[in-house]
């Protein structure tokens, strides 16, 4: 990761981006400056109420910032919102908000379409990504008699549908097994590889490392490190190692 | 002994809920006495002639005694018919056939205030019998009774159910579409798709009406087969239901209009809610207000209202409604209605898109 200006329309630019909630005496997320480049994934790194999920929602316009900015594929969050969302692809973590008495196919399509996407291209996508993800089996039945992989695949698909410019997921894995964790990791990988801009919110520093070319660490909702991810590790003997420090956890020998 | 558990922790849970405390106990207590205090202070505009214009069309000593009585006045037209119909009398006596023992007393028996003032003059001949000798009081009614009996109890009750039916059918699914997504947390995913929130909310308003307005046709239509069915179960004798074609179509379309207002103030009332359940719990004070304003239109006379009630909110829509039940479709009453009906549809439409590009009301902790 660089802090370098970005270009107009590619990957994600955060200058001083904060937010205070109404009726809060802190910031959520406090002072944010980041970079993210199209093609590699950056890894959003912190503990509970660390500032994250805030982080995300802004980003996704979904909640306004208090102070500074953050600039998406060249369109201004606050400005140019239905430009932003339009670009991306959000995945909100721990809940896959599906809807129950509709079929997979049927919630994905329904993004689809709320993204602008042709009937044709939607049918197109979708028969990709319910291989890639493995959900034949399921892709007709009501979400409401699924697994939590299940509901997690799907969630993830009605994310991809439109094809966004910018992946954030938030918690992508959370709850699943292993099978199920890495044919969701293999296709964020797949994403990066095809030019996408992705931040990866997670808890889980083993999965951030493996997967993350670049790490912003956020305690008490701003930044204590961030670059890539060699560079965030110097003088530890790993992520998780760094992290501890870094959030105020001291390692014990 | 675990249900007693469950129970306490609920109670306490909903006794914590300063919202649902304000909704269900502070509103319904500040509610009735401003719902009362307004109609009192409506009422009482609208009716302040305490006085009934009668013509009397009578000599002698029965003139006398009726233009003694303090709730007689004296009032004249050239065609007593006419004048019953315009509401410049409200009723009339003339000569009987027996022209020494009895009189007629004409009154419109489709209006309210013409039945008052017939059933008062009558009860004021009635207590000459014993010093005058026997009257016999012919009651003239303008309309035939059956048909009059069905157009009155119309008049009560298409106002009612449809209010009713209007506010109350589209509620659980406003709350289940707007609330309903917080709590099944696809809110956040839906806004964040390429769609503007206006045109969600749109979408959203647009389906609770359709079927919100199902919802009311399936009721009323239940309703007609019941009274078809076993008409003994709504009226002790059978009525005329006679009603044309025109004034149901201007019915219906008053019913659409009416469950787009009440679509537009449920989701915008979703929106603000946290959940389901408190969204349904802020619909409750609008069956009230509902309630109320059928009252207010019920109970004021058509002929003699004050002029400003096809201007007051969803009164003028009752009114329309109670005179396209009659058969009798004013337009000077079913215009306006209609017309502020769009305007009061637009308006609550405009703060359910507001509320929802709100955060403070979206994503309300």
């Amino acid at each position: 990761m660089s802090n370098t200006v970005l270009t107009e329309t590619a990957g994600i630019a955060v200058k001083g981006l904060s937010k205070k909630f109404k009726g809060s005496v802190v910031y959520a997320v406090d002072n944010l400056s980041f970079v993210c480049r199209p093609g590699e994934i950056t890894g959003l790194l912190g503990e509970n109420g660390a500032g994250k999920t805030t982080t995300l929602r802004m980003l996704s316009t979904m909640i306004k910032p208090t102070s500074g900015s953050a600039v998406i594929c060249g369109y201004d969050v606050e400005k140019h919102s239905s430009h932003v969302r339009r670009t991306i692809g959000v995945l909100f973590g721990g809940v896959t908000g599906l809807y129950d008495r509709l079929t997979a196919r049927e919630n994905i399509l329904y993004f689809a379409g709320l993204n602008g996407v042709s009937v044709e291209t939607a049918a197109t996508r979708l028969e990709e990504l319910v291989i890639m993800l493995d959900m034949t089996e399921y892709i007709d039945r009501r979400a409401g008699t699924f697994s939590t992989g299940m509901l997690q695949k799907t969630a993830i698909a009605r994310t991809l549908i439109h094809d966004p410019r910018v992946l954030l997921l938030d918690e992508p894995a959370a709850g699943l097994d292993m099978g199920s964790s890495r044919i969701i990791y293999d296709a964020i990988n797949h994403y990066r590889n095809q030019g996408k801009t992705v931040i990866l919110s997670s808890h889980d520093i083993g999965v951030a490392s493996a997967l993350c070319d670049n790490a912003i660490i956020l305690h008490g909702g701003g930044s204590v490190a961030q670059g890539a991810i060699n560079e965030v590790i110097k003088g530890f003997s790993s992520l998780e190692d760094a992290f501890m420090e870094y959030t105020g956890y001291r390692i014990h020998d | 002994m675990r249900v007693m558990f469950i129970l306490k922790k609920e109670l306490t849970d909903i006794v914590r809920d300063r919202r649902t405390v304000i909704i269900s106990v502070i509103v319904p207590l500040l509610l009735f006495p401003m719902v009362f205090f307004t109609m009192r202070g409506m009422t009482g505009s609208g009716d302040t002639t305490e006085s009934f214009r009668i013509s009397i069309r009578v000599q002698g000593q029965l003139r006398e005694i009726l233009l003694n009585d303090p709730k007689v006045s004296l009032a004249e037209v050239d065609d007593v018919k006419q004048g019953i119909r315009e509401g410049s009398i409200d009723a009339a006596v003339k000569e009987g056939h027996d022209k020494k023992t009895g009189v007629r007393l004409l009154y419109d028996n489709i209006d309210r205030r013409s039945i008052d003032a017939a059933s008062h003059v009558a009860a004021l001949l009635k207590s000459m019998n014993s010093n005058a000798g026997q009257i016999h009081v012919e009651m003239m009614p303008m309309h035939p009774v059956k048909k009059a009996g069905g157009w009155l109890f119309l008049s009560t009750l298409v106002p009612v159910f449809l209010f009713i039916f209007c506010c109350a059918c589209p509620l659980p699914i406003a709350a289940d579409i707007s609330a309903g997504e917080k709590e099944r947390k696809s809110l956040e995913p839906l806004l964040s798709t390429g769609t503007s929130r206006t045109v969600i909310i749109l979408g959203k308003l647009e389906a609770v009406t359709i079927a919100g307005f199902v919802s009311v046709t399936a009721f009323c239509t239940g309703l007609l087969i019941s009274y078809l069915l076993s008409p003994s179960v709504f009226t002790e004798s059978s009525m005329d239901f006679s009603v044309s074609l025109w004034s149901i179509a201007i019915i219906l379309m008053i019913a659409l209009i009416l469950t787009m207002i009440f679509s537009a103030i449920e989701i915008a009332a979703g929106v603000f809610a946290r959940s389901s359940r408190e969204a349904q719990l802020m619909g409750m004070p609008i069956l009230v207000i509902c309630m109320t304003a059928v009252y207010m239109a019920g109970a004021v006379s058509l002929k003699t209202m004050p002029a400003y009630y096809p201007h007051v909110p969803l009164v003028n829509i009752a009114l329309a409604l109670r005179t396209c039940a009659m058969d009798i479709p004013r337009m000077d009453i079913v215009i306006p209605a209609i017309i502020w009906g769009v305007v009061y549809g637009g308006i609550l439409s405009f703060l359910a898109v507001f509320l929802f590009h709100r955060e403070w009301a979206v994503y309300r902790t």
